[in-house]
């Protein structure tokens, strides 16, 4: 073999089964050789330096708040998302269902507006009576009305 | 005499003893294929828990660790978390001044490391996996071919191109 080795050749050399034309080339041509003791020390120094432990990163940094960003805005999504939705869930009152209400209120309330103001069931309070100026459910709510004017 | 202030040491498991002989062999492979100290140690960790979980069947554990720490060094590098907290090593996240050392430094020949290092992180990752396994671990090609699922040709290649890079990078070094 006369031609010189090629790079790959001569890195198969040194990682791979040697190839005995390559070998016999290498120990015929010191250009070869020589090449071949570079590759063979350039490695061992590759080797050496990445044995060290790696080196900081001479990068600068993205800012933090621009790491921090996507998750911040991920995050008040998520949040606005679960506002939303815990308000539109919120339990609704229906108009029927209020007016019935209203409706049962006002009917109890007139009733018992009635009853405070029916002057024949009050016990005790002549209707007629001039000198009873109080008005009928004042006295029936106090209580001693009826008392005070049968003495 | 003698015995009542000493203390024995307790006979070393055969987990302890493969620990100790592979555990600084793996943290170094983790570090040339993740670039990260910390990660590494992360991993080389584990990979010995998932050696205590699933114990694998007799035969080579090294071959085993190895090959379990290169697959979890690429699932660490595929994760959402590892892309994203170093998104800042994208060239469009870089800094436009320069806060490495000068020109005058690198000729000073100072920084020999930082440029071999630099050099290493900058290939592919293919080419790293090939070297860290081919001259650092000693694998026959057949072997890293069959670990990474490659043919022993692309090896080859991988293995060569990640010479020449390495190589120009010590420039006038030698």
């Amino acid at each position: 073999m006369r031609r010189c080795l090629s790079d790959d050749k001569l890195v198969d050399l040194r990682y791979e089964t040697p190839n005995v034309e390559h070998l016999a080339h290498l120990s015929v041509c010191a250009v070869c050789t020589d090449r071949y003791r570079a590759l063979v020390d350039d490695l061992a120094l590759i080797g050496a330096q990445l044995h060290e432990a790696p080196p900081l990163r001479s990068a600068t940094p993205r800012p933090i708040y621009r790491r921090w960003l996507p998750v911040a805005t991920a995050a008040a999504a998520v949040a606005v998302v679960l506002i939303g939705q815990a308000a539109f869930s919120r339990p609704v009152v229906r108009p029927l269902q209020s007016e019935r209400v209203d409706a049962d209120i006002a009917h109890f309330l007139r009733e018992v507006s009635a009853v405070l103001d029916d002057t024949s069931t009050t016990v005790g309070v002549d209707a007629t009576d001039t000198d009873f100026t109080e008005p009928l459910s004042t006295v029936a709510l106090s209580g001693d009305g009826a008392g005070g004017h049968d003495e | 005499m003698g015995g009542a202030g000493t203390t024995r040491c307790a006979p070393e498991t055969g987990f302890e003893t493969l620990y100790r002989e592979q555990f600084p062999r793996l943290v170094r492979l983790c570090r040339l294929l993740l670039d990260d100290p910390m990660e590494a140690q992360d991993v080389a960790q584990e990979v010995f828990m998932k050696l205590m979980q699933r114990p694998p069947a007799p035969g080579p554990e090294a071959a085993w660790l190895t090959r379990v720490a290169i697959n979890a060094c690429h699932d660490r590098r595929r994760s959402w978390w590892w892309r994203w907290t170093r998104r800042s090593e994208d060239a469009s996240a870089m800094s436009l001044v320069a806060t490495g050392p000068t020109p005058e430094r690198w000729s000073l020949g100072g920084e020999l490391g930082t440029r071999v290092w630099e050099a290493f992180r900058a290939l592919p990752r293919r080419q790293r996996e090939v070297f860290a396994l081919r001259h650092f671990e000693e694998w026959p090609t057949a072997e890293v071919a069959e670990a990474l699922g490659l043919s022993p040709g692309s090896v080859k290649q991988h293995l060569f191109r990640a010479v020449q890079s390495l190589r120009k990078a010590l420039g006038d070094y030698r």
